[in-house]
């Protein structure tokens, strides 16, 4: 209960942006785990029968035979890199968000500022404060997606090679 | 000269004139006359003489008088000089005595007036004030007259007191409240210390020596926590305070949500950021279509069939299924030329989006800094250090730049998504579609 008090607070702070940066995290973290999921516990067993298929053909030489092959491993690269695009867009829209946030929260700032005519550095300071935190928010969610991103186009490059290299050229 | 000259001849003329009169025809006539004459005015100057010499007496006696009465003039002027001198030093001998005696006193008028005159503002305004009215007649009369009584002293002071204490308590009482609808009517008001005047789960604020319901109450985060402290009974409860008093409540009034601010501000470089999301929008829209409803499923439907129809796919596997028997080189030719022809039409507008993307940030940041520029020019142009005027200037400035990025990210994501299915459909033209046909071959 804390934790969640302590994250209201945050986002009470930050103002409504911080629920689109979090509304685009949560869309971000699923299609991540789903690509985990896919790329580690579904393709294997996929690549598996596909292999199977490949080592129970009589005819594995012929011009034919290489083209299928390939539209083998053109289709299961296709399946592993589905939806990265999607993850990467995500993560490049993260920080534009956060700027969104900012730049609403300085208009907030400056229109409280010549409605009430002061030129109070506190209250200024107190304003851009609480402004910058959606760039903040934005900036962490990208950097949260980026690494494992990476990592996830990392390993489904692998796993296609890997996929073409068990299919046996002749 | 000729002035001279003038007299000495009204004199012979003058002369000649006395003398003629008695008309004296010869010399000796004239000398009788003459000595005649002269006996005449001895007599009358012995008897003027003799007047003189009668009337000497009484002369003297008058000379005595006014001699007299200046000795006694002046004496009375000796004595009133002393008199005042002696007076003076009376008068300075008093002007100590008091300033003794009064000591202190005078300065602390001065200081009564000058926190009467203080306060009285801050009073009027104070929302203890809408509790307790007409308590801002006592400093009127503190401010006017010279010498405070002393039960205005007394008075002023516990005034003062009050407003202390009553600062830190939360009271509710009945006053007149103008509504929204511009009607007084009697209301149970609730005053927390000197912050807020509240009425039911509506702010009030007060002005003039009025309490006015406030006409744009604050968002309804605020509202929830007024209405929910109104439920608390005891114990304590948590309510959002206005620190300045009811200014910041004021500013609600003022205040544009975004979307009224966006559409007001938006310049220029609004516009152009505006036609280009449309325009971004409308392509996005138009390859979506494309993308997912025709040609996708057209392509799907033909991977699991074998007789060509008119879709990409199919007008390759025409290509391939013409040039069947050819050698394996001149196939791949063909069927490469087929693809390369099938692309162009499905990237088509691709990546227009993406530089619209890219461009709606930059449009809204020249329009930020061409803003910038214009109130930084203004203001050294007519010098004002008015922060007011560059706040103002600066969060209009703003607008622009949340218009380029409101443009941006909708078409970032309309982009990644066209450009993924786009992608996934030229590879299969260009990397599964032999294999297709080949497995399509193979099966029948």
């Amino acid at each position: 209960m804390e934790l969640i008090y302590t994250i209201l607070d945050f986002i009470d702070k930050g103002g409504w942006v911080l629920w689109v940066i979090g509304a685009v995290l949560f869309l971000m973290w699923t299609f991540i785990i789903e690509r985990y999921w896919y790329i580690y516990g579904e393709f294997p067993k996929l690549a598996r029968i596909k292999i199977a298929e490949w080592d129970a053909r009589d005819d594995t030489l012929s011009w034919r035979a290489h083209r299928i092959r390939d539209y083998w491993v053109s289709e299961a690269r296709e399946s592993l890199n589905a939806r990265l695009l999607l993850i990467k867009t995500l993560i490049a829209v993260c920080p534009l968000l956060g700027l969104l946030g900012t730049v609403t929260g300085m208009i907030d700032v400056f229109d409280t500022m010549s409605g009430q005519g002061s030129g109070s550095a506190r209250q200024m300071a107190g304003g851009i404060f609480k402004a910058t935190i959606p760039t903040m928010a934005g900036m962490v969610a990208a950097l949260s997606g980026l690494f494992v991103s990476n990592r996830l186009e990392q390993a489904a490059f692998v796993k296609s090679h890997q996929f073409a290299d068990s299919l046996p050229h002749h | 000269m000729k002035k001279i000259i003038s007299l000495s001849l009204a004199a012979v003329v003058g002369l000649t004139a006395n003398f003629s009169a008695p008309a004296a025809t010869t010399l000796d006539d004239l000398l009788r006359e003459v000595r005649n004459q002269e006996r005449l005015q001895q007599q009358v100057n012995q008897q003027r003489e003799a007047e003189f010499r009668a009337n000497k007496a009484t002369q003297e006696r008058k000379l005595r008088d006014a001699r007299n009465k200046l000795a006694s003039a002046e004496a009375t002027a000796n004595n009133l000089q002393a008199q005042f001198q002696a007076n003076e030093l009376k008068l300075t001998e008093l002007e100590t005595e008091l300033r003794a005696k009064q000591g202190n006193l005078g300065e602390l008028f001065g200081v009564v007036r000058q926190a009467a005159n203080s306060i009285q503002g801050d009073l009027k305004a104070s929302l203890i004030s809408a509790q307790y009215p007409g308590r801002d007649m006592l400093l009127e009369n503190l401010n006017d007259s010279g010498t405070p009584s002393m039960q205005e002293l007394r008075d002023f002071y516990v005034l003062l007191l009050q407003e202390m204490t009553e600062q830190g308590k939360v009271t509710t009482f009945t006053a007149d409240v103008v509504n929204t609808a511009g009607l007084t009517e009697s209301q149970t008001v609730k005053r927390i210390g000197a912050f807020n005047l509240t009425s039911g789960d509506d702010y009030l604020f007060f002005e003039d020596g009025k309490i006015n319901t406030l006409q744009v109450q604050p968002n309804a985060q605020v509202l929830n926590a007024l209405s929910a402290y109104n439920g608390v009974s005891s114990g304590y409860g948590g309510m959002y305070l206005d620190p300045s008093k009811g200014g910041i409540l004021q500013l609600e009034k003022l205040k544009m949500s975004l979307p009224e601010r966006l559409w007001k501000y938006k310049g220029v470089a609004g516009w152009a950021v505006l036609v280009l999301l449309i325009v971004g929008v409308i392509i996005a829209l138009e390859r979506l279509f494309m993308l997912y409803v025709v040609t996708g499923p057209a392509i799907n439907s033909q991977k699991k069939n074998s007789t060509p129809k008119n879709n990409p796919l199919g007008r390759i596997m025409k290509v391939y299924l013409a040039n069947k028997n050819e050698d394996t080189e001149n196939l791949e030719l063909k069927l490469d030329e087929a693809v390369l022809k099938e692309t162009p039409k499905i990237e088509r507008g691709i990546n227009l989006i993406k530089v619209i993307a890219a461009l709606g940030p930059l449009l809204g940041l020249l329009g930020t800094v061409t803003g910038m520029i214009e109130v930084f020019q203004s203001i050294t142009l007519h010098g004002t250090g008015d922060p007011r005027t560059m706040a103002d200037g600066i969060s209009k400035a703003l607008a622009t730049t949340v218009w380029g990025l409101l443009a941006a990210i909708p078409l970032t994501f309309l982009h990644a998504i066209v450009a993924g299915k786009s992608k996934n459909i030229i590879h299969t033209l260009e990397e599964q579609s032999t294999g297709l046909m080949a497995s399509h071959e193979e099966n029948a």
